[in-house]
């Protein structure tokens, strides 16, 4: 699925912080792994991860749950959401997909995440 | 499912590491990198800021972790050259170098072996990141300090600014200006900060009264606001050096600020401490009540005329303020100690019930400020 035919609404501004900050993201399910968090919002985040993640666990709306790890405390959290997207970077040699996560309600943001503003909508709705 | 666009016009890039950022600026500095072309400066200063997180991520201890990290740098860093290397290029053939198609050939050889250095095991991660990390160390300091200021230097003796001759081949100038790499040359390097309107002098102090008083309760929503009030202490005992004339207005801003903030934390602290049932409450209560009245009765004094009050109103606020956190706010830390990740968690729902608001300055600068410390503990 590309992502521009992702069904999704940007309710809240998204950070961009691929490289620079000392984080990274544990999954537990649906698979063990470690992925590289990209951008985050209020609403969820972008990963990276290598592309040996099966296809078959990677189904659009299927459960995943992990944590944000860091030394920076107010980054660290368990998360658990949806897989809302994918999209492998470049041809399968790149070795590495995108993986849009959209976060569950319920779960308590860290304090970096929740400083974040929600994004105004320019349509205004 | 119903296609729609996803509108990029909502992501703001943004760098993350204000203490990373402060290594990097005396990295950059102290390498005298500089070639005094902006937007070729902010192409080189997010490669040497990509390679020296490279460095960094060597000495890591989770292997899994070390190779994401090195594999997703290094795939950075070989993308992000080609680019740069492809606006040199331009550059050198629309300057019409002498030996300009020999520097480009040895760039592309250098890109080469850059690109088979990046090779991919089976687990889909780099072979030797310490190969790949030598390989752009050994060629940067000599690109920088002798091919680009062979071009440059060629530009000026053929009347050309260089500043303007590179815009003029840049093919989206546009983006270039709102890329993340010149973003972070202008913070960087334009503006010389680390966190965006705070000054260097100030994150110093604040620091060491940090490692002074040892006053973090790892809750970190109470040392995000603890350090926000060192910061506006800081910054308020800073005025009290010039002329009274002169500080006056701005300090009288600043100080009902302080007063204002002051108030916040207690209701914040408060909050937490019901929600986590601190069984002294009622009586930490009682103290910041005390202080508030303290607090207003020496702002009433000083707008009824009385100026020596100020002074005595900010050293009341410093003294004050460490000895009530030092003291009885760590009881309150040790009080959560066995079950922080629960304290955390109330304080992280205050947030999200808007009891609490987390502005972004002040989760950077404890970003800064704790980054800071692990490293002189390390």
């Amino acid at each position: 699925m590309s992502r521009d035919q992702i069904n999704e609404k940007r309710r809240h501004i998204r950070v961009w912080v691929r490289f620079f900050p000392d984080c990274f993201v544990r999954l537990h399910e649906p698979d063990m792994r470690v992925a590289l968090l990209e951008e985050f919002s209020l609403g969820g985040m972008r990963l990276l991860v290598d592309s040996n993640l099966p296809k078959e666990k990677l189904v659009l709306g299927k459960k995943i749950a992990g944590t944000i790890e860091s030394e920076n405390p107010a980054l660290r959290m368990p998360f658990s959401g949806q897989v809302r997207w994918y999209k492998m970077l470049g041809d399968e040699s790149v070795g590495a997909m995108h993986v849009g996560i959209e976060f569950d309600k319920d779960i308590e943001l860290s304090e970096i995440l929740q400083s974040l503003h929600t994004a105004e909508k320019r349509d205004g709705t | 499912m119903k296609a729609m666009a996803v509108n990029l016009d909502f992501s703001i890039p943004e760098i993350f590491d204000p203490f990373f950022l402060e290594l990097l600026h005396r990295r950059w500095t102290d390498s005298h990198l500089s070639l005094g072309v902006e937007i070729i400066d902010a192409q080189h200063l997010w490669i040497v800021g990509l390679l020296y997180k490279m460095e960094i991520m060597l000495n890591y201890k989770d292997p899994n972790v070390r190779l994401a990290k090195m594999t997703a740098y290094a795939r950075e860093l070989l993308n992000f050259l080609k680019k740069h290397l492809d606006l040199e290029h331009r550059v050198i053939t629309a300057a019409e170098m002498p030996r300009g198609k020999q520097i480009i050939q040895e760039q592309l050889s250098f890109w080469e072996r850059l690109q088979t250095a990046f090779k991919l095991n089976q687990e889909g991660g780099i072979n030797s990141p310490e190969a790949f990390v030598e390989l752009v160390k050994s060629w940067l300091e000599r690109h920088i300090k002798e091919e680009d200021a062979y071009w440059k230097l060629h530009l000026s003796k053929r009347h050309f600014n260089p500043l303007d001759f590179v815009r003029a081949v840049v093919v989206d100038i546009e983006q270039e200006a709102e890329s993340p790499h010149a973003l972070l040359y202008r913070q960087l390097i334009i503006a010389q900060e680390v966190i965006p309107g705070i000054r260097k002098a100030v994150l110093d102090d604040l620091f060491f009264l940090w490692k002074r008083f040892d006053v973090c309760t790892k809750i970190p929503l109470i040392d995000m606001q603890h350090l926000w009030l060192f910061k506006m202490v800081v910054e308020v005992e800073g005025m009290l050096h010039i002329s009274f004339d002169e500080r006056r207005a701005h300090l009288e801003k600043v100080l009902g600020e302080l007063i204002e903030y002051v108030g916040v934390h207690f209701v914040s602290e408060e909050g937490l401490m019901e929600k986590v049932g601190y069984a002294t409450l009622r009586s930490h209560r009682k103290l910041h009540d005390d202080f508030r009245r303290t607090v207003y009765k020496l702002k009433d004094d000083y707008y009824s005329g009385n100026h020596h009050a100020l002074s005595g109103l900010v050293s009341l606020l410093r003294q004050w303020l460490l000895t009530h956190i030092v003291i009885e706010d760590s009881k309150f830390a040790r009080f959560c100690s066995g079950e922080i990740e629960k304290t955390v968690a109330a304080s992280r729902q205050l947030i999200r019930e808007k009891q609490i608001k987390i502005p972004r300055d002040q989760v950077l600068v404890y970003s800064y400020i704790t980054a800071r410390s692990r490293a002189e503990a390390s």
